[in-house]
């Protein structure tokens, strides 16, 4: 496959995965903070690398912004968002990298649902002039429902996902079109 | 097999502790006494036009207090007016009502949710805070200052 085809390919994958990451996370946005999407970047991180997932999130905070029917986080909330969001692929491809079993990525997805909570604080305490403790507290309940989604996700889906996308990934590049001369 | 059932009996446990610590962490913010509020309504050219002590009642949510006082118009489920704000939104951090308007004597502030809507603002060290909970929820006692605001969604809530 030539250079140019395969940056195309890959160019249509990082639109596909994050067309995927964008529609469930709008389907599922009726239950506050139960999404797929930490299951999935994890994934993607695993599965594609860190430059492909990179840009899957950054597509998916503009897409979620610019097109959600709910309409977008406040300007100064979106770099925390996409700060959250990045430093899975960031942790998974540096001081996580050895982590590759379910469990133990289903105890970090837990543990990053409060994180990525507390990465909109600065925001709203400093900016929004939030109470801190007041915000924090009003906030733990939402925290603790996506480290629940994202514990119990990770460890039911990671490995056949991972399985279904590793053949997916395989058959994507296998076959590509290499035109006549 | 073994690993499964792992999986489930953790799966249960971690859902059940989740259910446990929300279902703790829900408050209500009831009155707990008999007491006063003082209520700042400032209308949309940013005049105030209530500023008075308002008295409530041992077991009142702030929602009480204010339709005790005044003449309020509600949201519906999909954010339409409601004069008898008999609509409830709940779910499972959070129940009660979406304040759209205010009418006292000599005074309507009107908002409609989507270019505009009401700011609530508790008084505490020397200044005013936004307030994390809705109408229903916000924590109040006895000689408490708040604020409630008409605000423009363009402008933002500075």
């Amino acid at each position: 496959m030539s250079q140019k085809h395969q940056a195309i390919k890959d160019a249509s994958l990082i639109a596909i995965l994050a067309s995927i990451l964008f529609v469930q996370q709008l389907a599922l946005s009726f239950l506050p903070n139960v999404q797929f999407t930490t299951l999935l970047i994890v994934l993607y991180s695993r599965v594609f690398g860190f430059k492909k997932t990179t840009f899957v999130v950054i597509l998916h905070v503009l897409a979620i912004n610019i097109l959600s029917p709910f309409g977008p986080v406040i300007p100064m909330q979106v770099p925390a968002m996409v700060i959250g969001w990045l430093l899975i692929p960031i942790c998974l491809h540096t001081v996580f990298k050895n982590m590759k079993t379910a469990w133990a990525l289903a105890i970090f997805g837990f543990f990053f649902g409060f994180v990525y909570g507390w990465l909109y604080i600065p925001v709203s305490v400093w900016v929004l002039d939030v109470p801190f403790l007041t915000y924090l507290y009003a906030d733990i309940l939402f925290e603790i429902v996506m480290a629940v989604s994202n514990f119990l996700t990770i460890l039911w889906l990671y490995d056949p996902l991972k399985k279904l996308l590793m053949e997916q990934k395989d058959r994507y590049y296998m076959t590509a079109y290499e035109p006549r001369i | 097999m073994k690993s499964t059932i792992l999986k489930i009996v953790v799966s249960i446990i971690v859902v059940s502790l989740a259910a446990i610590l929300t279902y703790q962490l829900r408050e209500s913010n009831l009155a707990s006494t008999d007491g006063s509020v003082q209520i700042i309504i400032v209308d949309d050219n940013g005049n105030i036009v209530f500023d008075q002590n308002v008295i409530y009642m041992k077991d009142d949510n702030f929602f009480d207090v204010l339709n005790r006082q005044f003449d309020l118009t509600c949201a519906t489920s999909n954010y339409g007016t409601d004069d008898s704000c008999t609509y409830d939104f709940s779910g499972f951090a959070y129940q009660g009502k979406v304040l759209l308007g205010i009418k006292g004597d000599g005074f309507t502030v009107q908002t409609d949710w989507s270019n505009s809507f009401l700011k609530f603002e508790t008084y505490g060290e020397d200044d005013y805070h936004l307030a994390t909970q809705g109408v229903s929820n916000i924590e109040f006692s006895n000689h408490d200052k708040i604020r409630i605001s008409y605000a423009s969604v363009l402008e933002g809530l500075s």
